[in-house]
């Protein structure tokens, strides 16, 4: 039988520990995938998203001397990658186009609205009504579903009990059947 | 149009992503990874989940504590990411072997502008609103195995789509009926929704004590002898089983939503037995994030009088939804609807209430039919005007303006509209006020220590330019440090906030900030926050900055805007009449079956504590006035001179230090016939609150159409042509008739 991933990964951040660059290598070949995936679906973009990727792990390689090993590499890497995606949302200079765009977009908005349609309008509006939740509702469902993270490991990187994520949980999913339920009012 | 059920959207949620990373990508990561990693705490310090790299951008982390879990469930959770990251495999060979997605249209769309900037306290556009039908789950692509698993453990899937639907229609039906059950359908523990068994023994007093108390002319007799001494009196007794005081402060307010309705139509649900409406505040509120976040969401419900006949609240007098919901309609968006708070749109009007002359407050309380719901349904109208306080008798200021100077305030001329804002304040100061100035991007930093000499605070301003990120922390702290070494007992000490909101820097989220701004402002340093800017702007953040702050918030999304608040509304902005201002309105149960207010959510105090002094609650500045509108069911049958209900209002008089209470009996009598008898204020009031409770999604506007709305504005705007707020009706109408083409065109 194949050795679990859980202490496959482990195992690499231990050889990474003892100076093994290729097991480096490996764990990006093990989770870019998943990163990739969760920063696609954050930001809509997929160019965009293959930079966050990049980002994330230059951010990852700087970082790992705070990585103690406690939580899967997987998952600390996950919630980097969602920094690197908030981070990216703060950054002046990436927002200037959009308000150009917009502004010079303003005189007759309406036909937008028919040009949208079909089901990636519908994944949109669903990426979108998940970024207009509150940041730790946000959190959970980008990991859970975007990052396929096991409750478990979410709720120890929280720091709260998978009761507690459940019920976050929950409430996202209550406030994106509203959001969803009001937007195609 | 159909509701997506939380299933439907967990299993969409769930849907793999029919897209490979880019060819090449994976080499440029490797080819990224530096000779040496530095690997020195691995085991021994830190959990990774408490402090991430990059942590600092999360603009309000939770707090969280170390990790909880015991070190035993350790290889439980190792096999479970096990298992998911096998299922994470496979769902990929999954999405291998199905064909990517061919289009560049559906790429184009993703990359449109917006969809950059949705951001965590971005909206959805709206615009496309009707194009936007959910797509039928039968259509959904098939999940992995392993995913399925995942939902299953969260309690998310179903056994097929068949179930799956029938489990929504009845959903949906259950909607009107059963909250408790609606919360119970993940397999979550129901939490016995707290309604007593039984009217307690007071509640029959007070119901006494209201006929005889009101009827024997109590008025401004005893306080609190009207309603029987209830508030304070009996704790628990009136059927709002848990206090909730406002927990302002936690950080889940942050980006909450406010729109979903909560409670069941009443209207349509005709009577009977309908339980667990009772004001918001017997929700499971007393669960971590519950609390907070639970109240945020929902829109008032309609509370039977029977079981809760008193409604208490904080005072509010900001005005920035308006101005924010302005901003959006004029930039062709409809705005998001969690920005919409309905007070905040009722008291950016003045409705010609005439402030008293020499008292705190004028109070004032009206009611009429409206056309926007049942002919047994009244609007209630109460106003509470405060004193004006003439410009040379306003005491003298020190202001320390904080400015943020952040990349971000380089946007859309943000920072030119704040320079210009602070020029138009800086004109109506006089000799005697004292500014100084603080800037913050990285770092804060005193610009200009409190001087008389305005001059040079003008080309202190006119030499601000944008730079580097935003730690609003800092900005604030050394604000507050500068506030607190020119501390003059005997003048208005307020600190001015001009920012964008977006605070991504900073040691902790906002807690801490929050923390020192509450025991400032009961030193006496007060805290105004003015907004600026659109997308990416933080809502929340400045109300609630500005609410633990004893300060107003308004959000300047023009120069007029900014002449309203910093000349016109000067003394207001500058000069406290009122502290800690609270209403209670009691409704008299055998006059009215049922009431509701509109807005408020966030400001709700729990009955009992009307009387707690030690309750913060709303701050209310010179000549601002601030209305409260409840709609109300009749019970058939009332005459004439039956009280409706009293108005309440409880705070602190700056002038006195004292606490004062003053009190309003509106009677059946006093209320008009028809709306067309209504007063002006009150038919304005009524399109305006309306307009927000059909902008935020309100359950009890889901009959109502913005077009229809838009015409009774325009009837309105012309018949208030003439008056003192005769632009701002005109407008409204404008914004009104817009939303509605963005929204039902």
């Amino acid at each position: 039988m194949r050795e679990p991933d859980g202490a496959l990964e482990n195992r690499l951040v231990a050889e990474l520990a003892a100076g093994d660059r290729e097991a480096a290598e490996r764990l990006v070949e093990r989770t870019y995938r998943m990163v990739f995936g969760l920063l696609r679906r954050l930001c809509g973009d997929p160019d965009l998203a293959a930079d966050l990727t990049q980002e994330t792990y230059r951010k990852a390689w700087d970082a790992l001397a705070g990585f103690d090993g406690r939580s899967q590499f997987s998952t600390w890497i996950c919630r980097i990658a969602y920094n690197t995606f908030l981070n990216h949302l703060r950054r002046p200079r990436r927002l200037v186009p959009f308000d150009e765009a917009r502004e010079a977009a303003v005189p007759d908005p309406a036909p937008a609205a028919d040009v949208i349609v079909g089901q990636a309008a519908a994944g949109d509006r669903l990426r979108r009504a998940v970024m207009a939740l509150p940041e730790d509702l946000r959190y959970t469902v980008t990991a859970l579903f975007w990052g396929d993270l096991p409750v478990k490991e979410v709720a120890r990187q929280e720091g709260i009990t998978t009761v507690a994520i459940r019920k976050r949980l929950k409430k996202a999913l209550q406030i994106l059947a509203n959001t969803l339920e009001e937007d195609a009012r | 149009m159909s509701r997506l059920t939380e299933r439907e959207i967990a299993r969409k949620l769930a849907e793999p992503l029919d897209e490979e990373p880019p060819a090449g990508l994976l080499d440029k990561i490797k080819s990224e990874i530096p000779p040496v990693i530095s690997m020195g705490a691995l085991g021994s310090s830190g959990t990774p989940g408490g402090k991430p790299p990059g942590g600092e951008v999360r603009p309000f982390p939770t707090p969280t504590p170390a990790s909880r879990i015991p070190r035993r469930a350790q290889w439980l959770m190792a096999a479970s990411l096990a298992v998911a990251v096998l299922g994470g495999l496979l769902s990929w060979r999954v999405v291998k072997m199905q064909p990517p997605l061919p289009t560049s249209e559906a790429v184009d769309m993703q990359t449109r502008p917006e969809s950059a900037d949705a951001g965590p306290t971005g909206s959805p556009s709206e615009s496309d609103a009707e194009s936007m039908s959910p797509p039928p789950p039968a259509k959904a692509r098939p999940l992995s195995p392993e995913m399925e698993k995942q939902l299953g453990s969260l309690g998310y899937t179903a056994p097929g789509d068949a179930v799956l639907s029938d489990e929504s229609a009845g959903m949906r039906d259950q909607r009107g009926a059963g909250d408790a059950r609606r919360r119970n359908e993940a397999g979550e523990p129901v939490q016995p929704v707290e309604v007593p068994s039984a009217l307690p023994a007071p509640m029959v007093d007070k119901e006494q004590a209201f006929e005889t108390g009101v009827e024997g002319g109590v008025v401004g007799g005893v306080p609190g002898g009207v309603v029987g001494g209830a508030p304070g009196g009996v704790p628990g007794g009136t059927g709002r089983g848990v206090p909730s005081e406002r927990k302002d402060d936690s950080p889940l307010r942050v980006g909450e939503n406010r729109a979903a309705p909560a409670a069941p139509k009443q209207k349509a649900a005709a009577a009977a037995g309908t339980t667990g409406t009772t004001g918001g505040s017997a929700e499971p509120n007393d669960e971590a994030y519950g609390d907070t976040f639970y109240r945020a969401v929902e829109t008032n419900p309609f509370v039977d009088t029977e079981e809760d006949r008193l409604s208490t609240f904080g005072l509010d007098v900001d005005t920035a939804s308006y101005t924010v919901a302005r901003r959006y309609l004029q930039d062709g968006n409809l705005p998001n609807p969690n920005s919409v708070r309905i007070e905040e749109l009722v008291n950016f009007f003045d409705y010609g209430d005439a402030p008293p002359e020499r008292e705190d407050f004028a109070l004032r309380a009206e009611g009429a039919p409206t056309p926007f719901a049942g002919p047994e349904y009244r609007l209630l109208r109460f106003n509470v005007r405060a004193r004006q306080i003439r410009p040379e008798d306003r005491k003298p200021a020190v202001l320390i303006f904080v400015v943020d100077i952040s990349g971000s305030m380089d946007m859309e001329n943000r920072l030119g509209l704040v320079k210009r804002s602070l020029e138009l304040l800086l004109s109506r100061l006089r000799a005697g006020d004292k500014v100084g100035l603080v800037v913050y991007g990285d770092r804060a930093r005193v610009l200009l220590e409190p001087t008389f000499d305005l001059e040079q605070v003008r080309a202190a301003v006119g030499g601000l330019r944008a730079e580097g990120s935003t730690n609003a922390e800092a900005g604030l702290t050394a604000g507050y440090d500068l506030a607190n070494r020119y501390f003059r007992p005997e003048a208005n000490n307020r600190i001015l906030l001009c920012s964008d909101g977006v605070a991504n820097v900073g040691a902790t989220g906002p807690e801490r900030i929050l923390a020192r701004i509450g025991g400032e402002a009961r030193k006496g340093i007060e805290l105004t926050t003015l907004g600026f800017g659109m997308g990416n702007y933080n809502d929340v953040l400045m109300e609630q900055l500005a609410d633990k702050g004893d300060g107003r918030y308004a959000y300047v999304d023009t120069l007029d805007e900014a002449r309203r608040v910093l000349v016109e509304e000067l003394e207001g902005t500058l000069e406290t009449i009122a502290k800690d201002a609270k209403v209670q309105v009691a409704f008299n149960p055998q006059v009215v079956d049922r009431w509701r207010l509109l807005g408020y959510e966030n400001r709700d105090i729990a009955d009992e504590k009307f009387r707690d002094d030690t309750v913060d609650a709303g701050e209310i500045g010179a000549g601002h006035g601030v209305t409260a509108l409840y709609e109300v069911k009749l019970k058939p049958g009332a005459t004439a001179d039956r009280p409706v209900a009293n108005l309440h209002l409880r705070w602190k008089s700056e002038r006195t230090g004292r606490v004062r209470e003053e009190e309003k009996l509106l009677r059946v009598s006093q209320m008009a016939r028809s709306w067309d008898g209504a007063t002006p204020a009150l038919r304005l009031a009524s399109v305006v609150a309306e307009f927000g409770e059909i902008l935020r999604g309100s359950y009890w506007a889901r009959g109502s159409s913005l077009d229809a709305l838009a015409r009774l504005a325009e009837r309105v705007a012309r018949e208030q042509r003439e008056s003192r707020r005769g632009a701002d009706v005109a407008e409204l109408a404008k914004l009104i008739g817009k939303a509605s083409r963005l929204k039902e065109p």
